[in-house]
């Protein structure tokens, strides 16, 4: 495997390699986030950059992006390669979202753009966003479940738009025909051209650097080194084999759904097998290219691997994503996907983790994050009457990250999908362009799981429309299981942690979605997204008691919160902590 | 025009730069001891005077401006020295603070914690109260609840309190209130309203700008009390300026109203002598390399304007105030080389720090650093380095080499060292690269000055992996950032939130908005003492297609006036950002995000040469000291001349391979360069290839 030698790129040129590559990746980053229209694109950052070589195959997965974006890309790489053989040019670009191709949720559109140097393919580069409308029955995103794939919008399979350079005019008329929010999408897509334009340059900045040879030759070893460097983290681990399961609540009733991760270490490999039960007739299924990001993350943070990744990140594991069919390798069409991202991503992350817990060292441990909440708003606009809707990924308002051995969790940086990577919107900038008002935004307290460390904070947000009626639209169900918590860490006062979605009508009284996917709000009335907290790490009464204490006085933990979930009496008026009872309660 | 000192305090060293009228220039370096600022001061116009043979006293008549730049602040906020601050924020938004913009820098990392809150939880009060986008009063200002609040920062000991309210930027009126409130409950505690301190929209930024400002100021302002007091002692009675993070001076009052203008002063200094340095050839694009021992800054100028940001973050926490956009990256001279689990070769972030230091120091430091390999490709003496100020042996820096990274890597140690350099010159380009080409600036068209011990030996090579054809290194260039500060034009920042589709766009009243700024900027600058001929003025303007994130600033002259459309501010958009972005977008409706007016009493523009004491009077090649051997690829090894600089008379040529050695950094000319010594201290270098 040593190729580092077979291959003779000398040090230099692969050191010099992987900075350029980042570098690249980061510049793309820029001008998409600058330039985007949407706000979900551009306030969101729910968009990935990358970049794969001549056989698809994955040459930068850097710090900046979704991970549930980029663990996927070089499936839908290779389709698209394999459709268009022979028939690709310089200045072609592609799109793709089709889930039996690699892709996610339709939102999540995929441009790629080859890049030639001497007439050779040599490169692709790569933007996978989240696109505002696809079309379909509900508007914006979010719809209404969906009972199959054919009502959640247009699915594009590797489809060439721009041939040499010129936009293919009868495709795109037909695509934008049949979406809501045509202007802003192809502003949306001009960004995503100019990434790939800018890395397109760079590219061949770097082929002619060090010429086409030595350049491939140095691709490769890069993929050898990372996959030399998961080898040795996956030997470093006892042979075994372990099982992890995580929840899929159901909407009403108690027939959740559970889903099961065995996860097997011999010598420098590891498997992943998943099960899960039938596909579902609505939106929480996993189309494999999820699946697999899914499962890539949760093992990378197992084995405390920092990008950058690369395609040899996956060549020491085996994944099985289980019969096609179910809810972790959902068939499509028919079954609809649009949960994919969120639900059932954070579950299937979580089962692996659940696995992983029982065989990595203490000091690599992690909980859950708060599982996903995204919301979109929408009505009719008072001034304008124009439809208009607003997603955000994390609902507005987000949950908590989850703790690690050694460090209490995040707060308000949503859920694990996107590892801390999506945006909040400014308050201001959301109620000058929209007809709402921002009511409230804060830190829920005891929502943040117990643990000796603390799982992170999950955001309260409230939102009142002005003068008009609102709707609320939503997929995941967050009101049943809180967030993985491993280690023995457990949470007494449980109801904080988990998530609630409610209509304040104006009289006050609170309506809970409970698991309907859709909220009304009256005019006057709110509405209002508690999202859950994330999990904790460790035996909360081994938590360090002026840890607690500082947490009571910030108001992160309540002083009823102290007692029962970290057995830490605490004296209201001024804060002292009462070491006898402390000593009782702790010693159950 | 006026005799000037430059006095720039530093984690290590006090830099003194004593600038006359007629530009001669004189310089000290001393320790730095922020315990005792009385006797670094000193101990520095000691030096310069027994220089000047003359006394302390006397030396002070002869100047008429002391300029200062300091760490204060920036070291303050990383060693959370700061005051004990309390925030008033809208009820229901006291977390805006914290939460930041919800981003987690490092997706794979579950382990850094996030940025300690500036103001913890418990002194973020909520109020009640709230004013919508246009400015109305849904909710009036609970006044008691204030007087309650204050009351509990007073038990709680709170030093200065940040006022933070949403959409105070379109109705301060809350704001406003609440200082006069505080002034009557905690009278002396000083109070920063976020719609005085950023008026901007976006509440994030302009919140986090506000505790800085609180967090900073009483610190700050204790230590201008003492600098000033200080130099009174010592006879200097005329006008401290001090230097900020847009790259200009200002008073100690703008100081105290902004204390937030003191952060990351010190490399912000740099563009204005790069910028001088460039005018000296008529070079009016110019990138400054600040590479010293642990980092490189690295900065631009554009036809002569010098790059600014808004939003920064400063060690994690966001500015909202035009900041000089300074590329800082760990790469200095005593940067470690190190190889990761996967075999891969990096150098730095971490450094050797000033002490033990590269290995070739021979005080214990066994690591390979970036010195180490300069030393054993030849490039630095493998005896001495800072004008023999410093021992080097040459034998550690191979043996590092060898040790910690030839071997573990199956190479030999000149191949090694090579690696070594050369991946710290593209971890160095990519940094010119993200404030130039991702800029869309073109490369071909800048120069680079150089500034630190150490850039000189790197900017070469930097410059032919980017296609930079010209490089400018001064004498002075271990003291770039403490001549930039006394020369650097005083710069005031006035802004305006003003957020409207240009469609909806009144240019009157916009172009009354920019007149009243205008006013008070002239008023400013006049009240210190600067004729109507030294001011410039430069209107901006934020614009973005409907629905960008992102803004770019649009730089209009002053005497730009836009009749009665936006015509051509739609045109100037455009081509911006297609230069930008690779593209425009004609048919999207833009939207005017924000004005503002950039002030400046120019200083600079009145000098038009330095000199300095002890110039040289031998033809090159009168003045190599030596020869040694010098790789310039693990195959290509060649004897080449070493230049004793100081010998050489201006106007001298010298074309590479030769090494140039000067007091304070060693120029490497690679082949295929030539460099020549101009009248003003600094060496010119070009390509061959281009002449």
């Amino acid at each position: 495997m040593d190729s580092t030698k077979k291959t003779e790129v000398d040090i230099t040129t692969l050191a010099t390699m992987q900075g350029a590559l980042a570098s690249i990746t980061d510049e793309m980053s820029q001008v998409v986030v600058r330039t985007a229209r949407s706000p979900v694109f551009k306030l969101a950052k729910d968009f990935s950059c990358t970049l794969c070589d001549w056989q698809a195959r994955q040459m930068i997965q850097g710090d900046a992006e979704l991970p549930v974006h980029v663990g996927s890309i070089p499936f839908v790489c290779r389709a698209v390669a394999e459709a268009y053989e022979g028939d690709i040019a310089p200045g072609d670009t592609f799109l793709c979202n089709d889930p039996a191709f690699g892709g996610l949720h339709l939102n999540d559109v995929a441009l790629l753009r080859p890049v030639f140097i001497g007439g050779e393919l040599l490169f692709w580069a790569v933007i996978r966003a989240h696109w505002l409308d696809l079309g379909g029955p509900s508007p914006a995103d979010l719809r209404r479940a969906q009972s199959d794939s054919y009502g959640e919008g247009i699915r594009i399979p590797p489809l060439k738009v721009i041939a040499a350079g010129e936009p293919c005019d009868d495709v795109m008329r037909l695509y934008f025909n049949n979406i809501r929010f045509p202007q802003q999408q192809h502003s949306d897509m001009l960004a995503m051209i100019a990434a790939a334009e800018i890395a397109g340059r760079r590219l061949r900045a770097m082929a002619e650097k060090y010429g086409i040879a030595v350049t491939r030759s140095g691709i490769e070893a890069l993929y050898d080194m990372t996959e030399r460097r998961v080898r040795k983290a996956i030997a470093d681990l006892p042979d075994g084999s372990q099982q992890g399961e995580s929840w899929l609540s159901a909407r009403s009733g108690d027939d959740h759904k559970k889903i099961a991760a065995q996860v097997t270490v011999t010598g420098d490999r590891m498997a992943i097998t998943l099960s899960s039960p039938e596909q579902l007739r609505e939106v929480r299924n996993s189309p494999f290219g999820a699946t697999h990001a899914a499962v890539g993350h949760a093992v990378t943070i197992a084995l405390g691997l920092q990008p950058p990744f690369n395609d040899g990140l996956y060549r020491a594991l085996d994944i099985d994503y289980g019969p096609l069919g179910t809810i972790t390798n959902a068939q499509v069409p028919p079954a609809p996907t649009l949960g994919c991202t969120t639900q059932p991503f954070c579950e299937i992350v979580d089962c692996v983790r659940d696995a992983l817990s029982k065989i990595i060292p203490d000091e690599r441990q992690t909980a859950g994050w708060g599982p996903a909440a995204s919301i979109v708003l929408a009505g009719i606009h008072p001034d304008t009457g124009a439809f208009y809707g607003h997603f955000h990924p994390n609902g507005g308002s987000s949950g908590g990250g989850g703790a690690a051995y050694g460090a209490d969790g995040w707060s308000g940086v949503g859920s694990e999908n996107s590892g801390g990577a999506v945006l909040k919107e400014p308050v201001e900038l959301l109620e000058y362009e929209m007809p709402f008002l921002v009511s409230r935004l804060e830190y829920r307290t005891d929502s943040g799981g117990a643990g000796r460390w603390r799982g992170g904070l999950a955001v309260d947000t409230e939102w009142e429309p002005i003068d008009h009626e609102q709707t609320a639209r939503f997929h995941g169900t967050i009101d049943t299981f809180p967030a993985l918590s491993v280690q023995g860490a457990k949470s007494t006062m449980l109801e904080p942690k988990l998530g609630q979605r409610n209509a304040i009508d104006p009289d006050g009284c609170v309506r809970k979605s409970g698991g309907a996917s859709r909220l009304h709000s009256a005019r006057g009335g709110r509405l209002e997204m508690c999202p859950p907290g994330g999990g904790g790490v460790g035996d909360a009464f081994e938590r360090d008691v002026d840890a607690v204490r500082r947490d009571v006085i910030n108001g992160f933990v309540s002083i009823d919160g102290a007692a029962l979930d970290y057995g830490v009496v605490i004296d209201p008026d001024n804060h002292a902590i009462n070491e006898t009872e402390t000593a009782k309660l702790r010693t159950r | 025009m006026s005799h000037r000192l430059g006095i720039d305090i530093g984690g290590t060293f006090t830099d003194f730069v004593l600038l006359s009228e007629s530009g001669d220039l004189q310089v000290a370096k001393v320790s730095s001891n922020p315990e005792d600022l009385a006797s670094v001061i000193d101990e520095g116009l000691g030096q310069l005077a027994a220089e000047a043979d003359l006394d302390i006293p006397n030396l002070l008549q002869k100047f008429d401006l002391v300029v200062h730049g300091t760490t204060i602040a920036t070291n303050a906020l990383i060693q959370g020295k700061l005051a004990r601050t309390g925030m008033l924020c809208t009820a229901g938004f006291r977390d805006i603070l914290e939460l930041r913009e919800g981003l987690k820098e490092r997706r794979y990392d579950y382990i850094q914690p996030p940025p300690t809150p500036l103001v913890p939880r418990h002194l973020r009060l909520p109020i009640v109260e709230r004013i919508n986008k246009d400015g109305a009063v849904l909710q009036p200002l609970n006044e008691s609840q204030v007087r309650a609040a204050a009351a509990a920062f007073r038990a709680e000991g709170v030093e200065a309190v940040a006022v933070c309210l949403l959409w105070s930027i379109v109705n301060p009126d809350h704001e406003e209130r609440i200082r006069e409130l505080l002034a009557e409950e905690m009278p002396g505690v000083p109070v920063y309203l976020s719609s005085a301190v950023s008026p901007q929209l976006r509440e994030y930024p302009r919140f986090s700008t506000t505790a800085l400002c609180a967090a900073l100021g009483n610190r700050l302002h204790d230590y201008i009390g003492r600098l000033e007091s200080n130099l009174q002692a010592a006879g200097f009675h005329k006008a401290i300026r001090y230097i900020q993070c847009n790259g200009g001076t200002t008073s100690a009052a703008g100081l105290r109203e902004r204390p937030v203008l003191a952060l990351d002063s010190g490399p912000a200094a740099g563009p204005a002598a790069g910028r001088f340095f460039g005018r000296l050839f008529d070079i009016e694009n110019v990138i400054t390399l600040d590479m010293g021992g642990t980092s490189l800054d690295v900065s631009l100028v554009h036809q002569g304007q010098i790059d600014t940001a808004k939003n920064v973050d400063v060690h994690r926490y966001r500015v909202a105030v035009p900041m000089v956009n300074v590329r800082t990256l760990g790469a200095g001279g005593g940067s470690i080389a190190w190889i990761d689990d996967s075999g891969l070769l990096h150098v730095g972030p971490q450094s050797a720090e000033a002490w033990p230091g590269p290995a070739c120091y021979g005080r214990g430091g066994g690591l390979a650093t970036v010195t180490d390999a300069n030393v054993a490709l030849g490039y630095f003496s493998d005896r001495q380095l800072l004008g023999g100020a410093m021992a080097i042996d040459g034998d550690l820096a191979r043996d590092s080499i060898r040790d910690t990274i030839a071997r573990p890597l199956g190479v030999d140690m000149l191949e090694a060292a090579y690696a070594i350099y050369t991946l710290v010159n593209e971890n160095m380009a990519n940094a010119v690269r993200q404030v130039s080409t991702e800029q869309g600036h073109d490369l071909r068209d800048f120069a680079f000055v150089c500034g630190g011990g150490c850039s000189g030996a790197h900017a070469a090579r930097i410059a032919e992996s980017l296609g930079v054809e010209r490089i400018i290194v001064p004498r002075v260039a271990s003291l770039l950032c403490s001549f930039g500060a006394v020369i650097a034009d005083v710069r005031h920042d006035y802004s305006r939130n003003y957020a409207a589709h240009f469609t909806d766009c009144d240019a009157g009243d916009i172009n009354r908005q920019f007149d009243e700024m205008m006013a008070s900027a002239r008023a400013d600058l006049a009240a210190e003492g600067f004729e109507p001929e030294h001011i410039r003025l430069q209107r901006t303007m934020d614009v973005r297609y409907l629905g960008e994130l992102g803004v770019l600033t649009l730089t209009l002259a002053e005497d730009e006036l836009f009749a009665n459309s936006m015509a051509a501010v739609e045109t100037l958009f455009d081509q911006e950002h297609e230069r930008a972005f690779t593209f425009a977008d004609p048919d999207c409706e833009r939207e005017l995000m924000g004005l503002g007016v950039i002030a400046y009493g120019q200083r600079e523009a009145l000098l038009s040469r330095i000199s300095m004491p002890g110039s040289g009077a031998q033809a090159p090649e009168d003045a190599v000291s030596h020869s040694r051997q010098a790789s310039f690829s693990p195959e290509q090894t060649l004897d080449v001349p070493v230049y004793d600089g100081a010998r050489v008379a201006f106007g001298g040529e010298i074309e590479g391979p030769a090494v140039i050695e000067e007091a304070t950094t060693t120029i490497l000319v690679p082949p295929g360069w030539r460099v020549r010594l101009d009248d003003s201290h600094a060496w010119f270098m070009w390509r061959l290839d281009l002449d």
